[in-house]
């Protein structure tokens, strides 16, 4: 039975690396240079973020002069507690969270079992199966014929609707299955000489082997899920069933004056007035979640550890 | 290839092939045929809660209790609460309720586009300006209203006083019918104008101009005045409201107003392509002219909305576009800005041009589309008398703007409405805890048409700068209403192609002139490029489709 | 002077190399014979073999059979007349009508040109960008200064394409960061947003700026998988950094970026509806309408869906095309393909 203990892997590593050589005198100028540049990047990346959080915080007066750059000016929480007053805000947001984690849930075992299956280079029918995915990828119905679809499904207003009908990526598939079929093969067969089942091998032997790419997967469907609206726009059509995206482009919407192509067609009916920052408050309420989702995600990152496996 | 995966694709293709004739022979009947009469035959119509009589003047009770579907738009500003006293009244005093699908204001276009596509749309749907019932008509999925106006009394009733029968005949399609029941006015309402700083016209010692040629004079004051600014007037909206309502002063339609890019010609009796026309060239030459003396900014043609109140806020520029509720939310912007007092900023009544004192517009508003299928239902008849009654009557009209007389409003002697004490709406009560949109669902877009469509509805709620303005904009004379030219299904396909491409291209010119991309000594050459874009063909089917119909119906 | 051994070269090492086909795998249960030799054994000798891992197969399947093929048939209204409010599969037969109205309709093929264009570019600039910031970021040292540096440069991928849009605006507008720049330089100001020749720098800049940090993630995961052992060996052998980047690093990302390159390849002509949507103005459309706004605004006067269809097909069959060519191509030149 292979075990793996990532942390004395670790140990090793860091034991053999050798501190005490010297870098050459090229190297050394190329790192540097190498930080300076990151910085600059870090700082190009980081400023409109900071501009816009800046700008969620501030007086409307000071934002429609332009002159909130990094500091919020007028500091204030009035817009956040607007919207975050509104219970339906707050219904919104746990749905968002509902789908998302059952929606990426979903994804990941369809995504799995499948990537795994044909990366198998000896699975008979495998370039079929894989062109049936593909195919996809470029080929849809359209909105009618999904929406009919999921109505005659009787999907209409419930879960099913907005976390069934992207459960599969097949870009996502198509990295995992590159990822499962770079694992050298000498592990399945130790683990086929040491009885296991394919379902075994599945569970035991590769999922702990590939954290780093179901990390990432688990990342890239959480976030795509957690900023689609569209299924819901489509699907969806009880205020209380929104994702909090849809609440929050509603509530752009509605603060944006007349804007179209047919005709001045103004939001008449209120002259309530909106938040000038309330795109800025939307955007950090969306992606706040989000960004703290990383840092968990993150560690799995970082163990490599394909290497000891094999030899131990 | 093996022969396995070939016989499976095969039969997967097969399958296919299969299944989707399959479909397409079962599906896809044709809706039954239109009856070609003024007036459907109303004696099989479903009466059931229908009063038998029921006429102007009358309050719509239904005989039974109701429910009827509807398409609910839902504004953030207002958002939808089924507990309402405008939902409980109207089951209460008409015996109504209402089965409710609700979409959001982002996307109401797309959804509503999508239900009736799918064939899944309610019975009532609001908040549609024409054009866009247009392209629902083939396929017989909403209802030609036209053929049951001896159901809708007070509908009638208006159109005939208020003189509206030019314009609903610009809503008739190819059968002759029409197909949207839009929200009327009894007076043209005009809204966009531009504000200007009148505290900076009093320093120059100047008055609001009345022409436009008047207005590039006291731009030029301004800039003499303030040599350190590159320009002194920039504009929003992309400049697209600037064009629509500078443009009939010209004799020509443009921005907003530009639509499918048709002027009418009474003399030759046809419809010519107004980005080709003179009175567009004069139209674009004075902005060109502005642009060029560096008066107007012209990133007011691309900039966005922020941008332009930005310059208005530091005092960069001197004038914007604006409607009434714009300038208030600009007038705290200055107020923030540059502090109260320090400023002064008014509409001014839009100028006249080369072509006269003229503005255009129509006195019809956002809409009621019904579904056809709401036709079969048993309840049918009720269900118009209750729209016609609550859209369209002045009893139904005052409900969905002011309330239940007592609970949210009161009249005082002179029959002047005022706000309950507890309820307030735009400021007009600062006591009231309570507001008459959010708390009880009044003044709401999906139920009210056009505000009010009277003048005693629409006038009231506004201040009195704002009435003054409307009065002074009363006057203006009024371009004439275009004849109808309704399109067969694939002539509009046809069309749509040419006017995409054709009014890209005006658009993309007229900007290219106004910010001196492109010299003015073009223009004939700009002309003859729109003719290379189809435009001799389209303006062929447009004019075969007006004479058609001209011919048809006398 | 003994030259650093190419690990791709070296089969089951640790180092992810391609499942090139040229070095059939031995499968795990047994040993069976290369495929080419053997008879093939009937299908029920396959299933009993491997139905473990069919059945894995089969919620995927029904999955996509249901969600994703179902709804395909209603492209066939790219050759019917489709109502909207009628049949949902069209109402009657009208052949290529309106494949021939694409073909005809010059500004389709004008704003064709202008999706190809921005893809490629896309594809050219875009793409390379993220290997190399992995690769920068895989030089620091500090693991911290390094995860900071990562989360920072995911930040743009979550800001939404409204505020993209119009800080875009903002920075290239004539009192805009871009112009002060470019004044401070001596130079005359440009009013970048209504010059079509524009409209690509800025477009291809934008995307470049959110997606860089997104797309290092793969990389950096590819990366964490390489064997350090192998680094290890080669400054033994004296190699310097550059060296080891480029015989070890490189190889070892090689088949994640051959993958993502073929899936780019594949999915390019996909530009952005919204982001052009709300960049351009007409006076930028020579450059900057692609596809999916151009078949925006047709939409908006005539809401013909059969028409949006029939070019949705003829882009998907480009795409469907391309990659398989893509595929083809990089399984004979590098080895590495997708399939």
């Amino acid at each position: 039975m292979v075990t793996i203990d990532p942390a004395a892997l670790r140990e090793r590593i860091v034991q053999t690396r050798p501190t005490v050589v010297k870098d050459t005198r090229g190297y050394t100028v190329f790192r540097v240079a190498n930080a300076v540049v990151l910085v600059l990047v870090m700082a190009v990346m980081l400023y409109p973020f900071v501009n816009i959080v800046a700008q969620s915080f501030s007086r409307e007066g000071y934002i429609n002069a332009g002159q909130v750059n990094l500091v919020p000016r007028g500091f204030n929480i009035e817009t956040y507690q607007t919207v975050m007053a509104d219970g339906m805000f707050w219904t919104n947001y746990k749905n968002t969270v509902l789908y998302t984690t059952v929606a990426t849930a979903i994804a990941m075992v369809l995504t799995t079992t499948f990537a795994y299956a044909i990366a198998k280079q000896h699975l008979r029918g495998r370039t079929f199966f894989i062109g049936v995915a593909v195919f996809t990828m470029f080929f849809n119905g359209g909105l009618i014929p999904n929406y009919v679809l999921i109505n005659a499904l009787g999907f209409t207003n419930t879960l099913w609707a907005i976390v069934l009908p992207n459960a599969i990526s097949v870009f996502n598939l198509l990295v995992m299955k590159s990822f499962f079929e770079n694992l050298p093969s000498e592990l399945e067969e130790a683990a086929a000489i040491d009885g296991l089942s394919t379902y075994g091998t599945l569970l035991r032997i590769v999922l702990p082997l590939s954290k780093a790419v179901i990390a990432t997967m688990i990342l890239f469907y959480a976030v795509t899920f957690w900023n689609s609206w569209f299924s819901a726009f489509l699907y969806l059509d009880k205020a209380e069933l929104f994702p909090v995206t849809v609440y929050l482009r509603n509530l752009i919407a509605g603060a944006s004056t007349a804007n179209s192509v047919s005709g001045a067609v103004a939001s008449d009916e209120s002259t309530m007035q909106i938040a000038s920052n309330i795109k800025s408050v939307t955007m950090v309420l969306t992606v706040l979640p989000i960004i703290c989702l990383y840092p968990f995600v993150q560690k799995y990152f970082v163990s490599g550890v394909m290497l000891g496996a094999v030899k131990g | 290839m093996t022969t396995m995966r070939r016989r499976a694709i095969g039969g997967l293709t097969a399958g296919v092939l299969v299944l989707s004739l399959a479909a397409c022979g079962g599906g896809g009947d044709g809706k039954a045929e239109q009856s070609p009469e003024e007036n459907a035959d109303t004696t099989d119509l479903g009466m059931v809660g229908a009063m038998a009589d029921y006429g102007v003047g009358d309050t719509f009770v239904a005989t039974e209790p109701v429910e009827f579907s509807l398409l609910y738009r839902d504004h953030p500003n207002y958002p939808l609460n089924e507990d309402w006293l405008f939902f409980s009244s109207v089951a209460e005093r008409n015996n109504v309720t209402f089965d409710i699908t609700s979409a959001p204001l982002s996307d109401w276009a797309q959804r509503r586009s999508l239900l009736i596509g799918a064939g899944d749309a309610p019975s009532i749907i609001p908040v549609t300006y024409t054009p866009d019932e247009q392209p629902f008509v083939a396929s017989g999925a909403i209802l030609p209203v036209s053929d049951y106006l001896d159901l809708m009394p007070n509908f009638t009733d208006k159109v005939e006083r208020w003189g509206l029968e030019p314009e609903l005949e610009t809503l008739r399609q190819e059968d002759g019918k029409f197909y949207l029941l839009p929200g009327l006015l009894e007076q043209l309402r005009p809204d966009y104008t531009l504000a200007m700083r009148t505290d900076v016209l009093t320093e120059l010692g100047l008055e609001a101009p009345a022409t436009w040629d008047e207005f590039a004079e006291t731009l030029t004051a301004m800039k003499e005045a303030h040599p350190e600014l590159a320009y002194v007037y920039s504009d929003r909206w992309k400049g697209d409201a600037l064009l629509s309502f500078a443009a009939p002063a010209f004799g020509t339609s443009a921005g907003w107003g530009y639509g499918a890019g048709l002027t009418w010609d009474d003399d030759a009796g046809e419809f010519v392509y107004a980005g080709a026309t003179e009175e567009y060239r004069e139209l674009v030459g004075y902005f060109a002219g502005l642009v060029k003396d560096g008066l107007m900014d012209p990133e007011s043609f691309t900039q966005e909305d922020d941008q332009a109140v930005q310059k208005l806020a530091n005092s960069q520029s001197f004038a914007i576009s604006t409607n009434a509720q714009e300038l208030i939310g600009n007038r705290t912007t200055l107020t923030e800005s540059l502090g109260a007092g320090s400023f002064e900023l008014a509409k001014i009544r839009v100028p006249s041009g080369p072509a006269g004192d003229l503005i255009s517009g129509s006195r019809m508003e956002s809409g009621i589309m019904i579904s056809a299928d709401a036709a079969e239902s048993e309840n049918f008849v009720a269900m118009m008398q209750f729209v016609d009654w609550l859209y369209f009557s002045d009893e139904g009209l005052e409900f969905a703007r002011w309330g239940v007389e007592g609970e949210t409003f009161d009249r005082a002697a002179d029959g002047t409405r005022v706000l309950a004490a507890d309820v307030d709406f735009l400021g007009q009560n600062p006591e009231g805890t309570k507001n008459l949109q959010v708390d009880f669902g009044f003044f709401n877009g999906v139920f009210m048409l056009a505000h009010g469509s009277t003048n005693d509805l629409v006038q009231t709620h506004i201040s009195e700068e704002e009435a003054g303005w409307r009065e002074s904009m009363a006057d203006k004379e009024r371009t004439e209403v275009p004849p109808p030219y309704p399109f067969s299904e694939l002539e509009r396909e046809e069309a749509s192609l040419y006017q995409t491409a054709l009014t890209d291209y005006a658009k993309q010119n007229t900007l290219a002139f106004i910010t001196g991309q492109r010299d003015l000594s073009e223009w004939d050459a700009y002309v003859a490029e729109l003719e290379g874009q189809n435009l001799s063909a389209y303006l062929e089917v447009v004019n075969g489709a007006q004479q058609r119909y001209a011919e048809a119906n006398g | 002077m003994t030259t650093v051994q190419d690990p791709a070269a070296t089969p089951g090492s640790g180092s992810p190399s391609g499942p090139s086909s040229a070095a059939p795998r031995v499968a795990a249960a047994g040993t069976v014979p290369p495929r080419s030799t053997r008879r093939r054994p009937t299908w029920r000798k396959t299933i009993r073999r491997d139905w473990q891992l069919y059945s894995l197969l089969v919620l995927p399947l029904v999955f996509l059979a249901i969600f994703r093929y179902m709804p395909m048939l209603g492209n066939v209204i790219a050759f019917r007349r489709f109502r909207p409010g009628g049949s949902i599969l069209g109402d009657e037969w009208v052949g290529l009508r309106y494949v021939q109205m694409f073909i005809k309709d010059a500004k389709f093929w004008d704003v064709f040109q202008n999706t190809i264009i921005l893809g490629g570019l896309g594809l050219l600039i875009v793409f390379p960008l993220p290997v190399v910031l992995a690769l920068l970021l895989n030089e620091l040292r500090s693991r911290r200064f390094k995860r900071i540096m990562q989360t920072v440069s995911y930040l743009p991928h979550f800001m939404s394409i409204v505020i993209v849009a119009g800080m875009v605006m903002q920075i290239v507008s004539v009192k805009g960061t871009v112009n002060q720049i470019v004044g401070f330089f001596g130079g005359d100001a440009v009013n970048f947003i209504q010059r079509a020749d524009w409209f690509r720098a800025i477009y291809i800049s934008s995307e470049a700026w959110q997606t860089v940090g997104w797309g290092t993630i793969l990389y950096l995961a590819a990366l964490t998988t390489i064997d350090g052992n192998l680094y290890e060996a080669s400054r033994i052998d004296g190699a310097n950094r550059w060296q080891q980047t480029w015989h070890i690093t490189l190889p070892g990302i090689r088949p994640t970026m051959v993958t993502l390159l073929i899936l780019n390849v594949g999915t390019f002509m996909a530009v952005g509806f919204e982001k052009v949507l709300l960049l351009y103005n007409p006076l930028t459309y020579p450059t900057a309408d692609v596809i999916s706004t151009y078949l925006y605004r047709v939409g908006i006067v005539s809401s013909n869906f059969s028409y949006a269809t029939a070019i949705g097909l003829f882009d998907s069959l480009i795409g469907l095309t391309l990659i398989l060519s893509a595929n083809a191509i990089s399984r004979r030149l590098v080895g590495t393909s997708l399939w």
